[in-house]
């Protein structure tokens, strides 16, 4: 039995794309809604909350490349930022980041349901991109994993594609997957939607590719001298937390569940939130019924175990026995640290969420004559946006764009042209700041990104006034030989930052025998007496490039399947249609 | 059949509606947390977030 398997991007042999007209309406309501959220971000400056941070200019250093002594958490996305940033600045950067997050993200979904309707398109779009996963990473900064979040849709198009074995499709997947795999979280999203759609026959190719497109962040994790273990600590500090009376389940269910309370939206205490989390989950899976009989069950059946796994990943900390096992694997098992803040992995329910809640709409409309059927489709697309209106405008106050002081560029400038060798030691001893010129928002600190040296800075981490232990061994010891006054040089360090204005002890005993070069308001940049040995060396350059070329080449091959002829000829075009698994 | 389904959704609609609005009127005029902010001193080192 054969049987047809749609999409609804209006290629193959699935559902036609909507008339050109109605084709118009869904990439303006997407971009109205990107305009919603990011609204503040038409002032200059640069949003830095959380652990967002962008510069005028990211430095491209031997780290950006996971070179490094840290494990490679932002790896390739820093150096991806730092050679956009030479072409465009920093502040651009940022706002094609976000706004291409939040657009990207709509738009995707609106096109991915299979439907001539473009109300449900809308409704698949504001379900997608207008929820508590994208405001609360949003809110964290963590703007890489909505990027990752991003291209689910894309990617899932893609899968479907290379399931019908269109030509090319793989290529077009591996396009579809590059805002995914910015981040290591991005990278295994991506993954694990081509795997749950393309089917058995196309594992091993999307394996293969993964492994190639992944390669410049695993391959520097497994060239560290230290396993790339985490402190058992976070598994309950990052552990999915309740919104509201429903428990973490249900916020994880309705796509929140954050572990950090900061940068929840008010309105998940809403009380009614519980109650309708269920109806809309209801809604969901009863629309996914419906998107089995037009994709054919298989790849739903795929997407939504996807989603199954997704949301257990997310509450796994806090289900009997899962904080144990967790804490096990991260004292035992190297990379487990991708588990720790695991309700990021929601979003692998957050697609299946929004295209099911879409067909439900579409099921509701079509029960519904006259004007009752487009109130139904107008009430299906506004209620994402009702049951979360503090997503607007940038979560009203908490995206807002700051320009820093005059003090980095100083700073940037001596180390720059100042001739001697060393990495900077930054203070106070933590990874976040909190300044008056950044409203007092939380921010992590710009240092890394900002100056043209490699710097140190404390990367444990306090969630609650617990200490999460940081994962690089050169910080700790820099950090230990601040506090002890000890010597600095051996260790590699030329230079030591110190940040006024933000809380955090200051080794002053240390900082008493340095040589003052730079003094203002919000910095001061000391010179380390002494000739500065070399600092640690991160993993063998060798590999780390040859990961850097395999994930380049598999990149450009697609660049060429797509875009030149080459890719035209050879196979002969397959019927549009696939065979039922 | 027609008619139960929009009623329910147009009800869900409100319910969020009005649960979102009263949580963020809530949120902003509560009076613990305008006590909390008074109270609250600097810290030595700056959390990542709360729990």
């Amino acid at each position: 039995m054969r049987a047809t398997v749609q999409t609804g991007t209006g290629r193959g042999n699935g559902v036609r794309a909507p008339p050109c007209a109605h084709g118009a309406a869904l990439p303006l309501v997407c971009a109205l809604l990107a305009l919603a959220v990011l609204a503040p971000l038409l002032r200059p400056g640069f949003v830095l909350v959380h652990d967002m941070v962008f510069t005028p200019r990211q430095p491209l250093l031997p780290a950006s490349f996971g070179l490094g002594s840290a494990l490679p958490r932002a790896v390739p996305v820093d150096a991806v930022v730092g050679l956009a940033s030479l072409v465009v600045p920093g502040e651009v950067v940022q706002r094609l980041a976000l706004a291409g997050a939040v657009f990207g993200a709509a738009l995707g979904a609106g096109r991915l349901v299979p439907t001539t309707s473009t109300g449900v398109r809308i409704a698949a779009a504001t379900a997608y991109a207008w929820n508590p996963l994208v405001a609360e990473r949003l809110f964290l900064g963590h703007w890489t994993l909505l990027l990752g979040c991003a291209a689910l849709p894309w990617v899932a198009a893609a899968a479907l594609r290379v399931r019908r074995q269109e030509r090319g499709a793989l290529a077009g997947l591996v396009l579809a997957s590059l805002p995914a795999l910015l981040s290591a979280p991005g990278g295994l999203l991506a993954l694990g939607v081509a795997l749950a759609l393309a089917g058995r026959r196309a594992a091993p190719a999307l394996l293969a590719l993964a492994v190639a497109l992944n390669a410049p962040w695993w391959v520097p994790s497994l060239l560290r001298a230290d396993p790339a273990l985490s402190d058992p600590a976070g598994v309950a500090a990052f552990a999915a937390r309740a919104e509201n009376w429903g428990g973490p389940v249900l916020s994880v269910l309705g796509l929140g569940g954050i572990w950090n309370a900061d940068v929840v939206p008010v309105s998940r205490a809403n009380p009614a939130l519980p109650v309708l989390t269920v109806a809309l989950v209801a809604a969901a899976l009863a629309g996914l019924r419906v998107l089995a009989r037009r994709w054919g069950r298989s790849p739903v059946a795929g997407l939504a175990a996807l989603g199954a796994t997704g949301v257990l990943l997310a509450v796994l900390a806090v289900l009997p026995g899962g904080a144990d096992l967790l804490r096990w694997a991260s004292a035992h098992v190297p990379g487990a640290g991708l588990l720790r803040d695991a309700q990021k992995w929601v979003a692998w329910w957050a697609l299946p969420f929004a295209l099911g809640f879409a067909l439900a709409v579409e099921t509701a409309r079509e029960r519904v004559r006259g004007r009752a059927s487009a109130a139904v489709a107008a009430a299906g697309a506004l209620l994402p946006i009702a049951l979360l209106p503090d997503l607007a405008w940038g979560g009203f106050g908490r995206l807002e764009p700051v320009r820093p002081p005059a003090d980095w560029t100083a700073v940037h400038a001596v180390l720059a042209h100042d001739p001697r060798p060393g990495d900077v030691a930054v203070l106070p001893l933590s990874a976040f700041r909190r300044f008056a010129w950044n409203d007092g928002r939380t921010q992590l600190d710009p240092a890394p990104r900002f100056l043209p040296r490699t710097t140190i800075t404390d990367d444990s981490l306090r969630v609650g006034g617990v200490v999460v232990g940081g994962e690089d061994e050169r910080a700790a010891r820099v950090g230990a030989l601040l506090r002890e006054d000890g010597d600095l040089t051996a260790a590699g360090v030329g230079w030591v930052l110190v940040e006024h204005g933000t809380p955090g002890p200051l080794p002053r005993r240390t900082l008493a025998r340095l040589e003052r070069v730079f003094d203002g308001p919000w910095l001061t940049l000391y010179r380390v007496p002494g000739a500065v040995g070399a600092g640690p060396g991160g993993p063998a350059a060798a590999p780390v490039a040859l990961s850097w070329a395999a994930a380049w080449a598999v990149i450009c091959a697609a660049l060429l399947w797509r875009g030149l002829p080459v890719g035209r000829f050879g196979l002969r075009p397959r019927p549009g249609t696939a065979t039922k698994e | 059949m027609a008619g139960p389904v929009a009623v329910l959704i147009v009800v869900l609609a409100g319910l969020g509606v009005a649960g979102g609005v009263g949580a963020a009127l809530v949120g902003v005029n509560d009076p613990d947390s305008s006590v909390q902010l008074e109270q609250r001193t600097e810290p030595e080192v700056i959390d990542y977030g709360t729990r």
